[in-house]
C-alpha cells in the first residue's frame, strides 16, 4: 500500500474533516482584534502617564533626597505604568501570532507597537482625553488614587523639601500659607526664585521647593504655581 | 482510492489540487504523490529518522495538511507551506521521542550535497572525504543550523522560502546560514585533519 493510499484511508477511516475556512479567518481576526484592543489600552495608559508627568513635573526630581529611580517611580503612576507594560506586551504577543508576522523581527514589532502606543497616547493626551478619563476614574472608583491626590501627597513632604498650599498673606520676605491639610506655615522667601507665572496674592495656590527649618517654618528656594504645567 | 486514476493528477496546479481535494478527497492523493519523495528525504536529513519513522512522520504531517487545507495562505508557495508543516511535525516527533543523538549519522545520498561544496565558506574538499564529513558533521550541528543548511543547500530553497518554512524573518535566515556555515566548518575542521580544507 503506498503512502497516498494509507493517508487517504486514514482520513476516511477516522472521518477527519478539514477545519472550516471561517475558523481560520476568525482566529486571524481575533488576533488582530486583540492587538488593537491591547494597543488602545496601552495608548490610554501612556496618555495618563504623560498627564501625570505634566501634573507632577520632572523638575522636582532634583529636589528629592532619594535616588532618581525611586523618585521617578514616585512621580509616575505605577498602576498605569504596569498597565502600559502589560498591554504593550499583550499587543506584541498577539500581533506576532498573526499569519505573516514572522516576516518581521521581534524587535520591529516591539518598535511598531511601542510607536503606535506613543503616537495614539500622545494624541489622546493633547486632546484632553487623558485628563477627562483620569477624572472619571477618580470620581467613579473609590480606591483609585488620582494623580491630583498623588500630586498633593508628593508636594506635601516638608521633610523632603516640598510644600504646597494656598497663600494666606504676603508680608515682604515672608509668606504665610495654608497647606492642603489646613496647617499654617511661615515661609521665608528672601532668597527664593519666584516663577513669573506665580501671582503672589491671597487664595493663590502654589507649590514650593526648599527646606523645613523649624516647626511650621519653611525656607523656600523655588515657588511655582500649583497648576503651572497643565 | 481504488478507482482513483493517478492520471487525473497530471497537469493540475497546486491550487487546483487543493480545490479539487476539498470537493473530492481522492484528489488529495495528487498532493501526496507530488511531494512525498522530497518530503521523506527532507525528514531524514533533518531528523536522522529511518525510513519507517520518516513515513510515519510524513503520514501525520499530511493528515495535518488535510485538516488545515482551508487555512492555506495563497500568498506563500504551497510547497513552502507543506514543508513548514512537515518540518514542524518532524521536530515535534523527535522532541517527543528523544533528544537528538550525536552518535547517529545522517545518511545523505542527495547529489545536491555538492552544492554545499560551492558554498563560499566551505572550501573544496576531496570528494569521498567531503561526503564523510557531511554525514558526520551535519548531526553535530545545532538543530537550527542543520535545518537552514539542509533547506538552503540540499533543498535549494531561497531565503524567502526558508523564511516561510521556518517562520523566521529573511534577515534571520541569512544570519543563521552564515553562522551554520561557520559552525559546520569549525566542527569539520576540529574533527578532521585540517589539511582537508585548503
Amino acid at each position: 500500500m503506498n503512502n497516498a493510499q494509507k493517508i487517504i484511508d486514514k482520513i476516511k477511516g477516522e472521518n477527519i474533516q478539514p477545519r472550516p475556512e471561517w475558523s481560520f479567518a476568525s482566529a486571524e481576526y481575533i488576533k488582530w482584534g486583540a492587538f488593537m484592543l491591547f494597543i488602545s489600552i496601552g495608548s490610554i495608559s501612556f496618555s495618563i502617564i504623560l498627564f501625570a508627568i505634566s501634573v507632577n513635573g520632572f523638575d522636582m526630581l532634583q529636589h528629592f533626597k532619594h535616588s532618581k529611580l525611586e523618585s521617578i517611580l514616585v512621580i509616575l503612576p505605577i498602576l498605569w505604568l504596569a498597565t502600559l507594560i502589560l498591554f504593550l506586551g499583550g499587543s506584541i504577543v498577539s500581533i506576532m501570532h498573526t499569519g505573516r508576522a514572522y516576516k518581521y523581527s521581534f524587535g520591529k514589532w516591539v518598535g511598531l507597537s511601542t510607536g503606535i502606543s506613543i503616537a495614539i497616547g500622545t494624541l489622546f493626551f493633547i486632546t484632553g482625553g487623558a485628563k477627562w478619563l483620569e477624572h472619571k476614574f477618580e470620581t467613579n472608583i473609590e480606591s483609585y488614587e488620582s494623580i491630583q491626590e498623588k500630586k498633593t501627597a508628593i508636594w506635601s513632604q516638608p521633610e523632603l523639601g516640598t510644600l504646597s498650599g494656598e497663600i494666606v498673606e504676603v508680608a515682604g520676605d515672608t509668606l504665610y500659607i495654608k497647606d492642603f491639610k489646613s496647617r499654617f506655615w511661615t515661609i521665608d522667601i528672601s532668597s527664593a526664585f519666584i516663577a513669573p507665572k506665580v501671582v503672589m496674592e491671597t487664595t493663590e495656590q502654589i507649590k514650593l521647593n526648599g527646606k523645613k527649618t523649624g516647626d511650621a517654618i519653611f525656607k523656600a528656594d523655588q515657588i511655582k504655581p500649583w497648576e503651572a504645567c497643565q | 482510492m481504488v478507482n482513483f486514476k493517478i492520471e487525473r493528477c497530471v497537469g493540475l496546479s497546486d491550487r487546483e489540487i487543493i480545490r479539487l481535494s476539498l470537493a473530492d478527497l481522492e484528489y488529495f492523493a495528487c498532493l501526496v504523490l507530488k511531494y512525498e519523495v522530497r518530503l521523506l528525504s527532507y525528514i531524514k536529513k533533518i531528523s536522522q529518522s529511518n525510513h519507517d519513522e520518516a513515513e510515519d512522520i510524513l503520514q501525520e504531517a499530511f493528515i495535518k495538511i488535510w485538516k488545515n487545507l482551508n487555512g492555506y495562505d495563497p500568498r506563500l508557495k504551497l510547497e513552502s507551506w507543506i514543508f513548514r508543516i512537515v518540518h514542524n511535525e518532524t521536530i515535534s516527533y523527535w522532541r517527543k521521542k528523544t533528544s537528538y543523538s550525536k552518535d547517529n549519522i545522517v545518511r545523505l545520498d542527495d547529489e545536491r550535497l555538492h552544492t554545499l561544496m560551492a558554498a563560499e565558506d566551505v572550501d573544496e574538499m576531496a570528494g569521498e572525504s567531503f561526503f564523510r564529513i557531511i554525514e558526520e558533521v551535519l548531526p553535530l550541528l545545532k538543530q537550527e543550523y542543520r535545518e537552514v543548511l539542509v533547506l538552503k543547500y540540499l533543498e535549494d530553497k531561497s531565503y524567502i522560502e526558508i523564511s516561510d518554512i521556518l517562520k523566521i524573518p529573511e534577515g534571520t535566515v541569512a544570519t543563521r546560514i552564515n553562522r551554520a556555515k561557520k559552525s559546520f566548518k569549525e566542527l569539520a575542521g576540529g574533527k578532521f585533519d585540517n589539511t582537508i580544507f585548503k
